[in-house]
């Protein structure tokens, strides 16, 4: 069952003032016990402990709190939390490109509102952490995938949904479900994160010296997305020449701009 | 009216270059990036984007099953040709067999025919030349290695034709860098053009004919060899080196490896100025501790030079056997050109040098020469005024098979077009009815070494003893290049014919439908490129009208008017974001007017409370 807008909106709503004051600057740790975590599918039947698990339940959360002011975040929370709770479906045909993904959403579920949702002042801030490959800790007890795989994105962890999504899909490719789960995830993660780093057509470069660059804190995957930062080339350049996952370059993407190693024009 | 503008496309191996005459002066244009070369690769992303130039040339390596380079080493080739099979081995896209014994490239599961791909390339040439001159290019003069046959040469034009270029005619490579250079007017010379570009090597030697023949009298080369070959010595050092002081190898991460190709080129070209230079990675691999490894290395020209030896005595080898082939001395070579990016290496003008005895002419840009040497001619062929510098010659000499196998000559190599050339042949067996007369084209003496063209039977022979019938065979080439053979039986009349036209291996309904996917896809290019232009124009207009929206607000807020403009500027700025959003062109040009009005309007209350 799907709740109707302004369903969403009263209850988050309430969720937010709880969270403005929950996240501090420092690596936060939910305070509630994973088991309350498995909650039932729906948003009506969630409780207040519940909400709080809006958050992506993995840490560390270093990069998140230098986000930005909290009322954004928790602004684009609630927003984030409609998407959340739409049923998942197929929201585009890949092949189609960056370009209609990113409009996607407007079209085919939320009228309208979708482009808040991709509107750089509203978007969900608190984006998930990076994809390990390893499922982050669990809102159920694993034993039932495709539930904790719904549990997951209700919640609006939807880096862990994906994570559960792909590991379905490594047993059973064909799973239409963890099929249009996976989709939709990478959908509103890629949403998430363009919108933190603005249009496609922006053209990043390093802003730090060259010479420093050695000393920074970043793996073999950074150093080569950060290779393809000429100061010319247009995030969608590096995106087509990455050679990754268009989500796992905009992570990257976002993650250099947050240290502040490259910078946008 | 002025002369239409044609350009000149040097289609490379590996990098293809556009130019063209203005107001006298041959010139290359250069793309958006300001290169003037353009990476001959395609390719096509994940997303289904297809890629063109640098950009496909950046993601070579990390998305190497979908992204053709070398597609000239395949077209208008058989599928059951040595150098396809060659191909086959050595690319990482999968190459498969067409259904007219052609060859076709699969890209994320589509196919292609390779003048496709070629024309994905020209068709990048001619925007290229299209932003330059402001105005659509519909012909061009192409050039092509010499030793293309005539399947090959009609696949390049079908590439233009797909691109939506007429090619008004294709040239070869040697002869264009020797216009280029300024040769062709009034002058005989013999001269040798050593081409050493990134796929390939070539070597000519034209004899230049003051009447504007330009005649290949030999040509050799190694499709195989090339400016990669010595990329990847340096990018074996540079592994190598890393494996020996971290135990690890590069060659196992596709991200690691192409950053390992792009930063061993430019070592190659930095060392054709400089006599070291850095080789600087950081981040080039993460250790089994998950701690990112960089590497640097200082390579010398000497290291270079040591690397690539072998390589550049390939080329002299192959100098050698082809000065052997032309039955000529050293002495006799007049002048050495020199074309393609690998001779500003410092060690190959030496061994050039060295080999022909004589200093190259040099003053030319060598990856610039052909295309310049292309655009000259175009523009010769349409500008009355100019003369008439270069005739259009037989590529290769044609004939049949004969007995024993051997290929029996009727029209030479560089034989200016239209012409008709005759012979008489006799049966070979006694009370033979039937003759077969096997088409060919090529230069050697063994029939099977030469191309088939097209075969026919002439029957109905009078019974008699070996050599005693005469069957006249007739050669024809008309102005269009295409070629006609017949065979008459003298004491009967009785005659066969065959008319043999090059082809690419695609149908002309594929090649149709081929021309009207270009055409689409060169409308959404554009369609993307209004449409940016258009998004600015948007964004600029949104952005001054929310900077002036407190200030109406406040002016509105004290009267009892405008709160239906202020709501109607609102829907306005929302409906243009929406129309930013989905790339909608018609509704954003729409809501620029919009916005345009709202802008003006803004301007004017707030102007007129100041």
């Amino acid at each position: 069952m799907v709740p109707d807008d302004d369903e969403f909106d009263d209850d988050w709503g309430a969720e937010s003032q709880t969270e403005t004051k929950r996240i501090p600057n420092v690596p936060q740790i939910p305070q509630v016990p994973i088991s309350s975590r498995v909650t039932p599918p729906t948003f009506r039947t969630q409780s207040p402990g519940d909400l709080e698990l809006g958050l992506p339940i993995t840490t560390p959360r270093s990069r998140q709190v230098t986000l930005t002011d909290e009322a954004s975040i928790e602004d684009a929370r609630k927003r984030s939390t409609r998407l959340s709770d739409l049923p998942p479906k197929l929201l585009s045909d890949t092949s189609l490109g960056r370009a209609q993904l990113l409009s996607l959403a407007d079209e085919s579920t939320v009228d309208g509102d979708a482009l808040d949702l991709i509107d750089q002042q509203s978007i969900p801030t608190a984006l998930p952490p990076p994809m390990t490959g390893a499922p982050p800790s669990s809102p159920g007890d694993g034993s039932d995938p495709e539930r904790d795989m719904r549990d997951r994105f209700s919640l609006g962890d939807y880096s862990g949904a994906l994570v559960v999504a792909e590991s379905i899909l490594e047993d059973h490719p064909e799973n239409a479900e963890a099929l249009r789960y996976a989709e939709s995830c990478r959908n509103v993660l890629a949403q998430m994160y363009t919108a933190r780093i603005g249009p496609l057509e922006r053209v990043p470069f390093i802003a730090v010296p060259r010479e420093q660059l050695k000393w920074l804190s970043i793996d073999h995957r950074a150093g080569f997305v950060l290779s393809h930062v000429d100061g010319i080339s247009s995030i969608e350049q590096i995106l087509d020449v990455s050679g990754m996952p268009v989500l796992d370059a905009l992570r990257i993407l976002y993650e250099l701009a947050q240290q502040r190693v490259i910078n946008f024009r | 009216m002025g002369i239409e503008k044609v350009i000149g496309i040097d289609l490379g191996t590996t990098n293809s270059c556009v130019a063209i005459v203005e107001n006298g002066t041959p010139t290359v244009i250069p793309n958006r990036g300001g290169y003037k070369t353009t990476p001959s690769m395609v390719a096509v992303t994940e997303a289904g984007k297809r890629l063109v130039g640098h950009i496909a040339k950046r993601q070579a390596i990390t998305n190497a099953e979908n992204t053709v380079s070398a597609a000239k080493r395949l077209i208008g080739r058989k599928w059951s040709s040595p150098q396809v099979k060659n191909t086959v081995a050595t690319s990482s896209y999968r190459i498969i067999e067409g259904p007219h014994h052609d060859t076709r490239i699969v890209l994320r599961d589509k196919e292609y025919g390779v003048p496709e791909i070629s024309a994905m390339v020209l068709q990048e040439m001619k925007v290229i030349a299209e932003d330059h001159l402001g105005h659509t290019v519909t012909k061009a003069v192409i050039t092509v290695p010499a030793y293309f046959n005539d399947n090959q040469r009609q696949a390049t034009k079908d590439a233009g034709e797909i691109a939506g270029l007429d090619v008004i005619r294709i040239i070869n490579e040697p002869t264009a860098a020797a216009l280029s250079y300024g040769y062709g007017r009034a002058m005989e010379k013999t001269i040798a053009v050593y081409d050493f570009g990134g796929g390939t090597f070539d070597i000519s030697i034209l004899e230049i004919a003051p009447n504007g023949v330009f005649k290949v009298i030999a040509t050799a080369g190694d499709t195989f060899l090339g400016g990669e070959d010595v990329d990847a010595r340096i990018v074996d050092w540079l592994v190598q080196g890393f494996k020996t002081e971290q135990n690890i190898d590069l060659r196992q991460d596709r991200m690691a490896l192409q950053r390992l190709k792009d930063a061993a080129e430019k070592a190659k070209c930095e060392l054709s100025a400089t006599k070291e230079t850095e080789v600087n990675l950081p981040f080039i691999i993460s250790s089994g501790r998950s701690e990112a490894l960089h590497l640097q290395r200082t390579l010398t020209r000497a290291t270079l030079e040591e690397l690539t030896l072998d390589l550049i005595e390939r080329t002299i080898d192959i100098c050698k056997s082809t000065l052997d082939d032309a039955r000529l001395g050293k002495s006799e070579i007049e002048e050495v050109l020199l074309v393609g990016g690998m001779t500003r290496m410092p060690k190959i003008q030496e061994a050039v040098e060295a080999f022909f005895e004589r200093a190259p002419s040099k003053g030319v840009h060598p990856d610039e020469v052909v295309a310049l040497g292309a655009a000259i001619q175009a523009s010769a062929l349409v500008d009355e005024k100019q003369d008439m510098i270069l005739l259009d010659v037989t590529p290769h000499a044609l004939g049949i098979m004969t007995f024993g196998s051997y290929f029996e000559e009727l029209i030479p190599q560089n034989t200016t077009v239209p012409t008709s050339r005759q012979k008489i042949f006799t049966t070979s067996r006694d009370n033979q009815t039937a003759v077969k007369i096997l088409v060919m084209q090529g230069e050697h003496e063994k029939a099977e070494d030469n191309e088939v063209l097209g075969e026919f039977i002439l029957t109905g022979l009078r019974r008699a003893a070996k050599g005693q019938v005469e069957i006249e065979v007739t050669f024809e080439i008309n102005a269009d290049g295409i070629v006609s053979v017949r065979a008459k039986d003298l004491e009967t009349g009785l005659e066969q014919s065959i008319q043999v036209t090059a082809t690419s291996g695609l149908t002309r309904d594929e090649i149709k439908a081929m021309v009207e996917n270009a055409k689409d896809d060169l409308v959404d290019r554009r369609v993307s490129e209004e449409f940016e232009g258009l998004k600015q124009e948007a964004l600029k207009l949104s952005g001054e009208i929310e900077r002036l929206f407190p200030q109406v607000e406040q002016i509105v807020a004290a009267s009892d008017f405008g709160r239906d403009a202020i709501d109607k500027a609102r829907a306005i700025l929302a409906k243009a974001k929406q129309a930013i959003d989905r790339k909608d062109v018609p509704m954003l040009k729409e809501q620029i007017e919009g916005l345009s009005r709202t802008h003006r309007m803004f301007k004017g209350v707030v102007a007129k409370t100041h």
